[in-house]
């Protein structure tokens, strides 16, 4: 039966169709190729409201699109799209695909907070206006004291977050980027790139941390990395993570232990820098700042092939080291309870856990949970 | 005929249903004696079960079941898929594939069950007006005449379906309320 593009459902799935296609960045061709269709005319025929499109097909779609069944079907028209800003945007098609993973991910878990605790968890902090640099350290040094990171905060940075309500989203791509952040209704999320070395995944999640808090302080944007020099927010999100990851007293009392009043050998460097869960690079600038060693010295420590060398082999095990578990622990709990409760089924949690339907006992049981147990027995408060 | 048994009842079975009906050994009986209904997304989806003895992966091809029509498809159309979605999506979080079934036991003869022990499943049959259409897997056995190897585990007997259709009834009492 053919449909017209008239009004109704067929019209808006139509119409949806097209749009879920164009924000991913897929041609006719490659979307196509993706639903298996003889060629791309059925496609473009589908869009036109000029073939129907048949239930089965629109589960499809959902896949390839990354998007829910709602966005094509609901009679209310989609919300905009939350912002989503990159420190360094990959490739598209692939760029705009893990964009709209990512937002679909922390909309999704959004959703399960709603269901497991009533309202999705957000980020309580706060930063004031950050208008320079000395702002920027400070409120790094602020976070760092606040969260409780401890003298070493990249150790626990990632789990802190996300007690605190970041939503971590970690997907390994040599395309995508490397890192990005968003906040919607779902509250604040971090996409990471685990292709990256996990001091830089530290270093980006740190980073992207200032984005969060001073949302609406700069403008959402990502910056063109052919435009030369790094816009303000950028450099100022680099100074703030530096300052939060590397605490001004424990990196004095530590590059003092290693001196003793020498000079620091590039050994010591690049093993106070693992210590720390940071690049070398960024620990030699963090001294600099701290005018623990002079800008001349540092640069040229920095452009220095054996300390690149020294580093590249001393790092070789500290690359295999995930630095967050994928699927997050917290996510993976509050399916489960969502799981518990009813309201999450089997397949959509084998979906977002990246699991094949007959994995999940196994999966949830490598984690102390088991699938079927009932744990609704409570502890009343005092 | 004596022996025989007329394959007269209908049921569409969940995934889990599948795999746990392949893990016990007693697959081939049920289609042998009921009239099996598969969504195409399940086709899709069942790919193996863990073996209960060695616990590795043997392979499950649904397919060749529906090739032969010991085993049929069930389809959905757009419209229900919608009025499903519009039922379920404010209060449970469930997977497209899993919202097509549904859709398509909506649309089905009345006489077809639906078998699963998803939690998530059971109640949107309640918050579909479907309440009727469930029947627990120790019920479609014990109907059917099919013996089991080992005992059920409890998330496939009656008592644990009639439990979650309860709540899903309190569900939908409170998302009528909102």
């Amino acid at each position: 039966m053919t449909v017209l593009p008239t009004e109704g459902l067929s019209a808006r799935i139509a119409a949806r169709l097209k749009q879920a296609r164009e924000d991913i960045g897929l041609t006719l061709a490659q979307a196509s190729k993706g639903m298996g269709f003889e060629n791309y005319q059925v496609l473009m025929n589908i869009e036109k409201g000029e073939r129907a499109v048949k239930a089965l097909e629109l589960v499809d779609f959902a896949r390839l699109y990354a998007r829910q069944l709602d966005f094509f079907l609901s009679s209310a028209e989609p919300s905009p799209a939350p912002a989503v800003i990159w420190r360094s945007r990959g490739i598209d098609p692939v760029a705009r695909r893990v964009e709209r993973e990512f937002l679909g991910y922390c909309e999704e878990y959004g959703r399960l907070e709603t269901f497991a605790d009533g309202a999705p968890t957000t980020l309580k902090l706060k930063s004031g206006a950050v208008s320079g640099f000395d702002d920027a350290v400070l409120l790094g040094e602020n976070i760092t004291r606040q969260l409780e990171l401890g003298s070493h905060p990249a150790k626990a940075l990632a789990s802190v977050l996300e007690e605190n309500g970041v939503k971590l989203m970690v997907r390994e791509s040599k395309f995508a980027g490397s890192a990005a952040s968003t906040v919607g209704d779902f509250g604040a999320g971090v996409f990471l790139n685990s292709s990256n070395a996990p001091w830089r995944i530290s270093y980006d999640l740190a980073h992207e941390l200032f984005h969060l808090l001073t949302w609406g302080q700069f403008p959402a944007e990502t910056p063109d990395e052919s435009a030369g020099e790094k816009p303000m927010a950028e450099k100022l999100a680099d100074a703030f993570a530096s300052a939060l990851l590397l605490p001004e007293a424990t990196v004095i009392k530590e590059y003092r232990a290693r001196t003793k009043g020498g000079d620091l050998g590039y050994v010591d460097c690049v093993n106070m820098a693992r210590d720390f869960g940071v690049s070398t690079q960024a620990l030699i600038w963090r001294l600099i700042s701290l005018r623990l060693v002079t800008r001349e010295s540092g640069t040229k420590a920095i452009e220095s092939e054996s300390l690149k060398e020294l580093d590249r082999s001393a790092r070789q095990q500290d690359r295999k080291r995930a630095v967050i578990e994928w699927p997050t622990p917290r996510f993976i709990a509050t399916a489960f309870k969502c799981l518990q409760l009813g309201r999450l089924s089997r397949g959509r949690f084998a979906e977002l856990m990246e699991i094949e339907r007959g994995e999940i006992d196994g999966f949830l049981a490598q984690r102390g949970y088991n699938a079927w147990e009932d744990y609704s027995g409570e502890i009343s408060t005092a | 005929m004596p022996g025989r048994t007329i394959r007269a009842r209908l049921v569409l079975l969940d995934a889990d249903v599948i795999i746990e009906l392949f893990r016990q050994g007693i697959w081939d009986a049920l289609v042998s004696k009921v009239q099996v209904f598969v969504t195409p997304t399940v086709v899709k989806e069942v790919r193996f079960y863990p073996d209960p003895a060695s616990g590795q992966r043997r392979r499950v091809d649904l397919q060749s079941y529906v090739d032969d029509s010991r085993i049929h498809l069930l389809d959905a159309e757009a419209e229900s898929l919608d009025a499903t979605r519009d039922a379920c999506g404010k209060c449970l979080a469930i997977h497209p594939g899993e919202l097509y079934s549904l859709a398509a036991l909506k649309a089905a003869d009345n006489a077809c069950k639906f078998c699963t022990a998803d939690k998530a499943a059971i109640q949107a049959l309640v918050l579909l007006d479907m309440t009727d259409r469930a029947v627990s897997m120790e019920r479609m056995l014990g109907d059917a005449g099919v013996g089991r190897k080992q005992p059920l585990a409890r998330q496939f007997d009656d008592e644990y379906l009639q439990k979650w259709l309860r709540s899903g009834a309190v569900l939908k009492a409170g998302s009528a309320a909102l």
